[in-house]
């Protein structure tokens, strides 16, 4: 399945990311790095990756997660991951990147953390 | 015992060939016996491994190959790459899961395999390196 990213911003600020599909090293992958960069330098920096349809990835994903959160972070924002499925969260743990990653049940709990400002 | 299914083929050094070979891998591993979740995590295994040698063994040069051997042997699964590189140790490759390394945005391909595998050796040879990773069928 392509790897797709559907984005819509809500009145409180935060951008949600419903990303689709296989994320794997390619340019669809990196246009994704690229769009959260372009958020993170316009301070709009409270964003939620839904990952509810998000049914593989491979390192090169992983790699580019990170490298969002910390971009995110370096903003002086938070990025947070919601919805990741049961397969994906174990590629999670096998990597130990679970440590690293914000990560949500639900899109909802993400999008309110954020509002919040936890 | 002696193997019931071998196939052997060479990929050329692309991300889209890497694409096309890990489908087929993973319908090799069904046709060993794995189910659905063993197939899907055998072929992001095969993927970073794949990925690994064409980007690091033959650094995407066209002119050079990977090459890929799978096969049953018993209840176990093997799958065998290639490729044309100067090979590694696998001792010296930094621990993704070190803090120091934690928020490197690359170096995890290699973890991923040795988690999901059962068995990995790694052999330097003049020609340039051969992995081999072993996934045994669990009996319920």
């Amino acid at each position: 399945m392509p790897f797709t990213t559907n984005r819509s911003a809500l009145d409180s600020g935060v951008v949600v990311l419903a990303l689709s599909g296989t994320m794997t090293m390619g340019t669809q992958l990196q246009q994704f790095e690229w769009a959260v960069e372009e958020l993170a330098k316009n301070k709009q920096n409270k964003v939620v990756l839904d990952m509810s349809l998000v049914t593989y990835l491979d390192s090169s994903a992983i790699g580019v997660l990170v490298a969002s959160t910390v971009a995110v972070r370096d903003s002086g924002g938070q990025l947070r991951l919601a919805g990741v499925t049961d397969r994906v969260s174990m590629i999670f743990r096998m990597t130990g990147i679970d440590s690293v990653l914000k990560i949500d049940t639900t899109k909802d709990e993400a999008v309110s953390t954020l509002t919040l400002g936890a | 015992m002696d193997s019931v299914l071998s196939v052997s083929s060479t990929i050329e050094s692309r991300v889209e060939s890497v694409d096309a070979a890990e489908d087929s891998i993973r319908r090799f591993a069904q046709d060993v016996g794995f189910g659905e979740s063993d197939q899907y995590f055998i072929g992001l295994a095969a993927r970073e491994i794949l990925i690994n040698a064409v980007k690091h063994g033959n650094h995407f040069d066209h002119t050079k190959k990977v090459g890929i051997q799978l096969s049953q042997n018993g209840d176990s699964m093997v799958l065998e790459v290639n490729d044309e590189g100067k090979g590694f140790q696998l001792d010296s490759v930094p621990d993704p899961r070190a803090p120091e390394n934690i928020e490197r945005r690359s170096g995890r391909g290699l973890a991923l395999a040795l988690a999901i595998m059962d068995e990995f050796y790694v052999e330097k040879h003049p020609t340039g390196t051969h992995i081999r990773m072993i996934k045994h069928l669990k009996q319920s």
